[in-house]
């Protein structure tokens, strides 16, 4: 979830010093913790909102929120996980099921279609944009259970803490948001299995 | 016939529990289909991928945020160290205007020019239990920044502050003066 940081100086900082490196106002020292943590909180945002205007302005907002809030920030967990749940709330706040503004396929980047024939590729990014679509259908915190644990491999514990509910609770909601996107994909699973 | 809970079923969809440990899964069709469908939904979702933006997103994005930090100034105090601020300004400028209007009743209620000779007289015979009350009074404007919360901008806030000065207003000369000395021998106990 981490990327090398491109200043050498704070390269080799633990979270901690680098926060203080933050609160200290030295210049550069948040700009480490974006560059470190920019892709995952862009990642966690798209998921929300599938596409890539708004999670590039959900993201900001999130690393604008960090650091308005560093100063709270007490170190009981990472600062990824603590971006997470900055992250989880702006998104849930900011979006719904309703204002989805999914991208056309033609608008997305990238379509990797060395490895497939360019159909496959096309038809494997209908089902993708179909699954966004079902998942932001979910409920909110069914939909944030599962982005977390299956996109970004938090564990129950961690998901818990972003969430502010209990490890059981966690898996309530993971179960009952797999059980939804069936119901809410079922031709389309029963057709692809 | 007891079906798997919701947490036994994630832990086989999971893969942390092995089918073998729950053989109610060998003789229950239902908890077995919605074991398949929940690992169907899991690997479809599994799928789906999140484009990799262009190379040149990255660096755009980061001067973005560093233009918007820039924008911001200073990270800001923790919320709880603004709120106790404001606590203590309010409990303070309450105090502050209770203590006033407790003590106006004192003087005479005769006319102001009649007061304002009575009231150097009256003060000059507080009890004991005035001036305990005074003396808390002073401790706690002395320790209040009332400026600090005023600019907290809360409108209950503003409306005691704003009644303490109102209350003060109304003082003659003489028990300003009174009551200016009393708090400033207070304050120079502490």
């Amino acid at each position: 979830m981490t990327e090398a940081a491109s200043d050498p100086s704070f390269a080799d900082l633990s979270e901690a010093a680098l926060v203080e490196a933050c609160l200290a106002s030295r210049p550069g020292a948040f700009d480490v913790i974006v560059e470190r943590h920019r892709r995952s909180v862009y990642q966690l945002c798209y998921r929300f909102v599938s596409n890539h205007e708004d999670a590039s302005d959900l993201s900001q907002d999130v690393f604008l929120r960090a650091y308005r809030g560093l100063r709270a920030f007490r170190g009981q967990s990472s600062i990824g996980t603590w971006l997470y749940r900055i992250g989880v709330n702006v998104c849930l706040n900011r979006v719904s099921a309703k204002t989805l503004a999914s991208e056309s396929i033609d608008d997305r980047q990238f379509i990797d279609t060395r490895s497939e024939s360019a159909s496959d590729a096309v038809l494997k990014a209908e089902r993708a944009a179909r699954v966004r679509v079902a998942i932001a259908e979910l409920p909110r915190k069914q939909r944030a259970t599962l982005i977390l644990r299956m996109y970004h491999e938090m564990s129950h514990q961690e998901i818990a803490d972003v969430l502010g509910s209990s490890v059981g609770a966690v898996k309530a909601n993971f179960f009952h948001a797999l059980g939804n996107l069936k119901k809410l994909l079922g031709p389309e699973m029963d057709g692809g299995l | 016939m007891t079906h798997l809970s919701a947490d036994q079923i994630i832990d086989l969809v999971e893969g942390v529990r092995a089918e073998t440990a729950e053989p109610h899964l060998q003789s229950c069709d239902v908890c077995r289909r919605q074991l398949d469908e929940l690992r169907a939904a899991m690997a479809m979702a599994a799928d789906v991928s999140v484009p990799e933006p262009s190379p040149l997103f990255w660096n755009h994005f980061s001067a973005r945020v560093r233009d918007a930090v820039a924008a911001e100034g200073a990270p800001r105090a923790a919320a709880w160290t603004w709120w106790l601020t404001l606590a203590a300004g309010t409990v303070a400028a309450v105090v502050v205007a209770v203590g006033v209007s407790v003590y106006r009743p004192a003087l005479p209620a005769a006319g102001r020019n009649e007061a304002a000779v009575a009231a150097t007289d009256g003060m000059q015979t507080l009890d004991a239990a005035d001036e305990a009350a005074i003396s808390m009074m002073a401790d706690l404007a002395a320790d209040s920044d009332v400026a600090a919360a005023r600019e907290g901008g809360l409108a209950g806030l503003t409306s005691h502050v704003g009644g303490a000065d109102d209350a003060l207003g109304v003082l003659t000369e003489g028990e300003r003066v009174e009551l200016q000395r009393l708090l400033k021998e207070e304050l120079g106990k502490s």
